[in-house]
């Protein structure tokens, strides 16, 4: 037990902008962006027949 | 007076109930026979045996009321406007009957009720029966509890709502609205059940033909209803891909139950005559064993490996209106209970969410934010797999459990001090051996209500391998380091 409190260490907090740069958020953002886009068209195209679709069984 | 219980199985309950059919229904000796013989062998066979069943009538069912006076009341043939309905038990004795403590018993051993009713080509009406009594139950749902009187005693029953179509007044779209709107409304206050007319009055402007007999509905219908039924539902197509399978997942994973659209043709070459056009509830999965958790395959994300819990093979619960309740089969082939052939090969097309006003975020969304997010935390990226699970939490539900959980005591305070909306998404981080052990080495959260992706404008709290990025109570972006780094047990609420 007096090992772990000796090991413990105290939380250190900073503000996340000033650990990471405006561009590395640009470039992480970036890539979630594309993956979002890419999803996104594939819904438009895909959702056209919804309406033509009956369920009845 | 109050009715006796009788032993599942037995000739005396056949005898009951077909008494039952031919006295309440007016129906004849053989067809009395024929479909009691059908009841045992579709629904009771997939019940545990040693049950007691009570049986009662006449009943006055409200489902099937309605459906009497909005459309079986006008026909020229006489139908009865009452219904049968029976109550299930565990462990009862016949000879329970005259024990002072009858009330006790049986407020214990109750486990849900199936209304009969007098439609000939689908007899069974709504119920709502315990998962603990079906032979198979090794899964994990959304589940409500369902008020029923027993010979005039109130009990509950914690179960999913469901019932067979009568294919005059509900095919299967609306049997599945009716479903969901019966979960909710028993579930959540800001919710009603609904009677079949309050369907048609709901679509009566949609409709340009004659609304009964019913000839089913669109997804977009059925998109509408749960709009003007108090959600902000959205309509998704289903591609067979594992991200649409994601989405069906994460859903579920939520305790939202998901109306999917089921198909066995995409073009005209499939033969006129063999088309089947379904709606089915997804209502939960089973639960994932050692050898699929090891099995599913991993993908990379600027050199950070990932396993997605919703891509791990698991057959799905259904809700599906030609079936006793709690159906199971996989997402790919959502309908492979079935024995025919143009059943089997049905695939899932559209996938109907009906949501709550503020859930904004998608887990497809949130998914992207997750893996691509853990690349601002120093070490993740030195070959390990991390697991992820995804769901949406209560913000209170998810602070109840943060309270109870043996979670480190500075995590506690971080996540309790965290101002969120109502509801939020947490993506659950862990290995294989986690998943399988149902624990967490760390989380994110994100705010359901907002949609932007970037800027790590929706991300609430990130917190993995001894760090933490978290928004503080004035909302400014923080990054702590010598955050504990334990594992803790996983939120397991939503389904149960």
């Amino acid at each position: 037990m007096a090992a772990d409190k000796k090991d413990k260490k105290e939380i250190e907090v900073r503000d996340f902008f000033s650990v990471y740069s405006q561009d590395k958020v640009r470039e992480i953002d970036a890539r979630i962006l594309e993956a979002q886009n890419e999803y996104d068209a594939r819904m438009r195209q895909a959702m056209a027949t919804a309406k033509d679709f009956v369920i009845s069984h | 007076m109050i009715q006796n219980p009788y032993k599942i199985g037995t000739s005396e309950l056949h005898n009951a109930i077909v008494k039952g059919m031919k006295e309440q229904f007016g129906w004849d000796d053989i067809t009395a026979d024929n479909k009691t013989t059908k009841l045992e062998k579709k629904y009771f066979s997939v019940l545990i045996p040693n049950l007691a069943v009570v049986v009662e009538y006449p009943y006055v069912d409200k489902v099937y009321r309605n459906s009497y006076y909005r459309y079986y009341s006008g026909k020229a043939k006489q139908v009865s406007r009452d219904c049968i309905r029976l109550s299930f038990f565990i462990d009862t004795d016949p000879s329970i009957v005259g024990n002072p403590m009858i009330h006790e018993i049986w407020e214990q051993q109750y486990r849900g009720f199936m209304i009969l009713r007098p439609t000939e080509l689908n007899i069974v009406g709504r119920n709502a029966i315990s998962p603990d009594i079906y032979v198979e139950n090794n899964f994990l749902i959304c589940k409500t509890e369902i008020p029923a009187p027993v010979n005039g005693l109130k009990v509950e029953v914690e179960a999913f709502p469901a019932s067979s179509q009568d294919s005059e007044t509900m095919v299967c779209a609306e049997t599945a609205v009716w479903a969901t709107m019966e979960y909710f409304g028993n579930r959540y206050a800001e919710y009603s059940p609904v009677r079949p007319s309050h369907i048609i009055k709901l679509l009566k402007n949609q409709s340009f033909s004659r609304q009964l007999p019913s000839s089913g509905l669109t997804s977009e219908q059925i998109c509408y209803l749960f709009k003007n039924m108090n959600f902000q539902p959205i309509l998704r197509p289903v591609y067979g891909e594992e991200s649409d399978y994601g989405m069906i997942g994460s859903f579920v994973e939520s305790g939202i139950p998901v109306v999917l659209s089921i198909t066995n043709y995409v073009d005209e070459s499939y033969p006129v005559g063999d088309r089947v056009g379904h709606a089915i509830l997804c209502i939960g999965h089973e639960r994932v064993c050692e050898k699929s958790v090891n099995e599913v395959g991993n993908f990379e994300v600027n050199g950070i490996n990932f396993v997605d819990y919703d891509n791990i093979k698991k057959r799905f619960v259904y809700i599906d209106d030609n079936f006793p309740a709690y159906r199971m089969d996989y997402l790919e082939t959502p309908a492979d209970s079935y024995k025919e052939k143009k059943w089997k090969d049905c695939k899932i097309r559209f996938a109907s969410y009906p949501l709550y006003e503020k859930i904004l975020l998608m887990p497809n969304s949130v998914k992207y934010m997750a893996t691509n997010f853990l690349h601002y935390l120093k070490g993740v990226d030195d070959g390990r797999e991390i697991t992820l699970r995804t769901f949406l939490a209560s913000s209170r539900s998810y602070k109840d459990y943060v309270c109870r959980n043996n979670m480190p005591r500075e995590m506690k305070d971080m996540i309790l001090n965290l101002y969120l909306p109502k509801f939020i998404w947490v993506v659950e981080l862990s290995s294989r051996n986690g998943l399988i052990e149902e624990y967490s080495e760390g989380l994110l959260i994100f705010d359901s209500t907002e949609p932007k992706l970037t800027n790590l404008t929706s991300l609430e709290l990130m917190y993995y391998n001894g760090q933490a990025v978290y928004k503080d109570n004035k909302r400014a972006l923080k990054y702590a380091v010598n955050v504990p780094n334990v594992r803790f047990d996983s939120y397991r609420k939503n389904l149960r």
